[in-house]
């Protein structure tokens, strides 16, 4: 009980200090003026566009936290995340072909669409080839979504060069790969909200049977899972997960790969406790990065995805050291 | 004598005598509306820094990104951005009731939708050719409450155009390859059609070699094959000797003709009045003035 | 009372035949050990019987129903399985591991998880991750895991293979005293252990059911020594059969 009262205190004051972050750090008493109403330039700044963002932000970990933690979980391999198995880069070439080729539907019903089956596509394509390998253990896996995703990031790159017209839509293409939660409207950021609730319920309805995976596929069938209907249904959701988390602050880099771990080391392998504390883990440290990339170097802003890029290159290889150590 | 004149003129024009709304429609088709003329107006890029500064108004400009190099009078104003991108915050601390911008390294992704939610004004300009940078000018005029200013300025740059154009009009067109950058990887970077240096190329009576295709990399080995008339590097003497000093490019037709010429990147890169003393430069190397056809 | 059958099952994998038009049928309850040589296709016949493995060819039958039949749940809570190798891949704990062995079944006994944890000794363990346990211990919770929900089939294939002798005696003791109305099959890698703990002996080979009979009788069977390829000295002990092979003619 007290993990989970540290987390969500963290949490609410991660959100804090990102609502104060900027170039233009506020104080305690600009943040209660701006609560109370005040309508001054920095004030509304502060309201109308910072304050969403940070939430958007928080929605963003949560559910990079979420589909983290489902691949984990599927996968039964700590070194999955969403960016290494190809999940993220599907899901960004679908979002790339939504923005720079014209299609015929309305973007705003296309870009979501592409970006989920992008982010299913690959994933399934990852299982595939390790399969056809025959090595659906975790380096065979890692292996064939290092492929996959060197390969779409090459097609996103060649769309990018040869569609862009240097304009706007490259502009948004771009600061999706580089990862970065766009400030949503208000009735946006309540779909965002609403969708991390979903995804939640959704992974959550996993856990009993993630757990029971994690026992090993033999023993998970014996005590009476479908194991390949749960893999390939769990792989849907949680490429579903990853999708709405690109399509809202595009290819955010280790969030998914790092929260899980955090999590585990705070409430245990289970996944009904791990997967709420992922969400948190992930809400947090999405805030907090994304309150570095608006401040470190002012007047400029650092995309969010190269700030966990960097802090959370170092921690990968961590993991992979002490995986490789045991 | 002239500079007083300028500056009065400018005093007189500047002063807020009409404080009716301005509605201008912009680049991207918004419809933009200043209640009374902008007396802090955040530039973003060289170009519209450039731009408002022509009109007189640089006193009026308070915050500009990193990369702005000229005019000399506005390098002291504050920074709101650079090559990691922009900072609302910055923007929003200077106070702006205009922001200018292009949409060019996220400035108009990242700028465009914050100052319309906190209802400062803000104005997107592109520049696709030589006449959009005329057409950017008198929009800049009539938004900040100088129209006739914009108007004469505009007026006098497309004379020194059609006089170029008089110039170089019926003369044999030679084919132009331009170099405005060098990857790390050996590709160059070239002047594209669709582009305002391109069009600047091709009314100072030049002829792009490439005329095709929207990719701006392509490799030595497609600038030999093209072999142009005439070479131009975006940049210093030093740099460009070097680049033709490498294996391959002695073999070029403009190299052993020595129609190879640096060019000055703040005239032909940033689509501003300097532009067309870029034009009218390049139309002396492809024309020289002395030359009979 | 729930008995398990093999009927003319066969199984084949890449080319190979693992199982070759095998039956048998082992009754309700009591204790049954299968032997026989490397490859005779023991641990596949009781993947086949946990519904793990799907045959090529032919039926398994459970109770008066087809294996095929039952739905997960049934299958789960009726047949408990024990591998020969088991390696959680999350580090949980002896208590989670318990509880997820007994949420498989939907009609668990009251006071089961705790009647398990006593009697395999683990109410000291209950927080202990699994990393940190010793063979004996890791034996002992693999045990209440698939004990918990007391199957009426228990299929274990060389459990304990890899511990010493002590704990491996407790394993074989902890299947083979199950209630009499339970059904025990065990793989079992050491002859004298299967037939001095077991009521019924299997033997396997080449995907066949050679012999099969009560331990007691059993024992002088030559085809043993066919199916292993030596010769066995059977010496009786007090406590049971001590089995020495030999090679020579």
């Amino acid at each position: 009980m007290r993990v989970w009262s540290l987390l969500i205190l963290a949490l609410l004051l991660s959100i804090l200090i990102g609502a104060a972050a900027g170039h233009d750090w506020m104080s305690a008493s600009d943040l209660l003026r701006a609560l109370a109403g005040d309508t001054d330039l920095r004030s509304r700044l502060l309201i109308d566009w910072r304050l969403p963002r940070v939430l958007a932000a928080a929605c963003v970990g949560a559910l990079l936290g979420l589909g983290g933690t489902v691949f984990q979980g599927v996968f039964r391999n700590p070194l999955a995340e969403p960016y290494l198995l190809g999940s993220a880069g599907g899901a960004a070439l679908g979002a790339t072909v939504a923005l720079l080729v014209p299609l015929a539907a309305p973007q705003s019903f296309v870009l979501p669409v592409l970006a989920f089956a992008g982010a299913w596509g690959a994933t399934m394509l990852v299982i595939g080839i390790s399969r056809v390998a025959g090595a659906v253990d975790a380096a065979g896996m890692l292996l064939a979504g290092v492929a996959v995703a060197a390969v779409l990031s090459a097609l996103r790159s060649f769309l990018m060069l040869a569609l862009s017209d240097e304009t706007v839509s490259l502009q948004i293409v771009l600061s999706w790969v580089l990862g970065g939660v766009q400030t949503p409207t208000w009735p946006i950021l309540g779909l965002l909200a609403a969708i991390s609730i979903a995804c939640l319920v959704l992974t959550l309805l996993l856990a009993g049977r993630l757990d029971v995976l994690g026992l090993g596929e033999t023993m998970a069938i014996a005590f009476g899972l479908n194991v390949n209907r749960f893999i390939a249904f769990a792989v849907l959701a949680g490429s579903a997960v990853v999708a709405a988390a690109v399509a809202f602050g595009g290819l955010v880099a280790f969030v998914g790969l790092a929260s899980p771990h955090i999590a585990r080391w705070l409430v245990g392998p289970l996944h009904r406790p791990l997967l709420p504390a992922s969400a948190l883990v992930g809400a947090i440290v999405v805030t907090l990065a994304d309150a570095i990339a608006r401040s470190a170097l002012p007047p400029a802003e650092i995309p969010l995805g190269l700030v966990t890029a960097v802090a959370g290159g170092p921690f990968f290889i961590l993991l992979l050291a002490r995986r490789l150590r045991t | 004598m002239i500079k007083t004149a300028v500056l009065v003129g400018a005093l007189v024009l500047a002063a807020p005598l009409r404080a009716e709304p301005v509605t201008v429609r912009d680049a991207f088709d918004r419809s933009v509306t200043v209640p009374e003329p902008p007396q802090r107006i955040v530039t973003i890029f060289a170009s519209n820094t450039e731009m408002v500064a022509a009109l007189g108004l640089a006193d009026r400009i308070v915050g500009i990104e990193a990369y702005t190099r000229y005019p000399p009078e506005v390098l002291k104003k504050p920074l709101v951005g650079g090559r990691l991108g922009f900072s609302v915050d910055e923007v929003v601390a200077q106070r702006p009731d205009l922001v200018v911008v292009t949409p060019s390294r996220q400035a108009a992704n990242q700028l465009v939708d914050p100052m319309q939610r906190l209802g400062i004004p803000i104005v997107v300009l592109l520049q696709r050719n030589v006449p959009e940078i005329l057409s950017n000018i008198r929009l800049l005029g009539r938004l900040t409450g100088v129209p006739e200013r914009g108007e004469l300025l505009a007026s006098s740059l497309q004379a020194r155009l059609d006089k170029v154009d008089q110039r170089v009009a019926g003369r044999k067109k030679p084919s132009v390859i331009m170099i405005t950058g060098r990857l790390g990887n050996g590709l160059l970077l070239v002047t594209r059609p669709g582009t305002y240096t391109g069009d600047a190329i091709v009314r100072a009576g030049g002829n792009l070699a490439f005329n095709a295709g929207t990719i701006a990399q392509v490799s030595p080995e497609a600038v030999f094959n093209a072999d142009p008339d005439l070479l131009l590097f975006a940049g210093n003497e030093k740099d460009m000797t070097e680049l033709i000093g490498r294996p391959g490019w002695s073999d070029m037709r403009a190299v052993r003709t020595k129609r190879v010429h640096a060019v000055n990147r703040a005239e032909l890169l940033i689509p501003g009045p300097r532009t067309i003393d870029g034009i009218e430069r390049l139309a002396n190397i492809f024309h020289p003035p002395a030359a009979t056809q | 009372m729930t008995g398990i059958a093999a009927n003319n099952v066969t199984v084949r994998r890449n080319g190979a035949t693992l199982l070759d038009g095998l039956s048998l049928s082992l009754g309700a309850s009591g204790s049954v050990a299968i032997i026989g040589p490397n490859g005779a296709g023991k641990s596949t016949l009781l993947k086949v019987l946990t519904g793990i493995d799907k045959p090529t060819a032919g039926t398994v039958q459970v109770g008066d129903r087809d294996l095929a039949s039952l739905s997960n749940a049934q299958r789960a809570s009726t047949i408990g399985y024990l591998p020969q190798y088991f390696e959680p891949h999350w580090d949980l704990s002896v208590a989670e591991l318990v509880r997820l062995g007994a949420d498989r079944s939907d009609r668990l006994a009251a006071g089961a998880i705790e009647a398990a944890t006593e009697k395999f000794e683990l109410t000291e363990l209950g927080r202990r991750r699994w990393s940190t346990l010793s063979g004996g211990e890791r034996a002992r919770v693999l045990l209440a895991t698939v004990l918990v929900v007391d199957p009426p089939v228990l299929l274990a294939d060389e459990p304990a293979a890899s511990l010493d002798i002590r704990h491996r005696l407790d394993v074989i003791r902890a299947l083979t005293t199950r209630r009499p109305d339970r059904l025990s099959v065990v793989v079992v890698h050491d002859l004298d252990l299967a037939f001095t703990f077991f009521e019924r002996v299997v033997v396997i080979d080449r995907g066949k059911v050679v012999a099969d009979g009560p331990a007691k009788s059993l024992i002088d069977d030559r085809r043993i020594d066919e199916a292993f390829s030596v010769r066995f000295d059977r010496l009786k002990t007090p406590d049971g059969w001590l089995l020495r092979a030999s090679t020579g003619p």
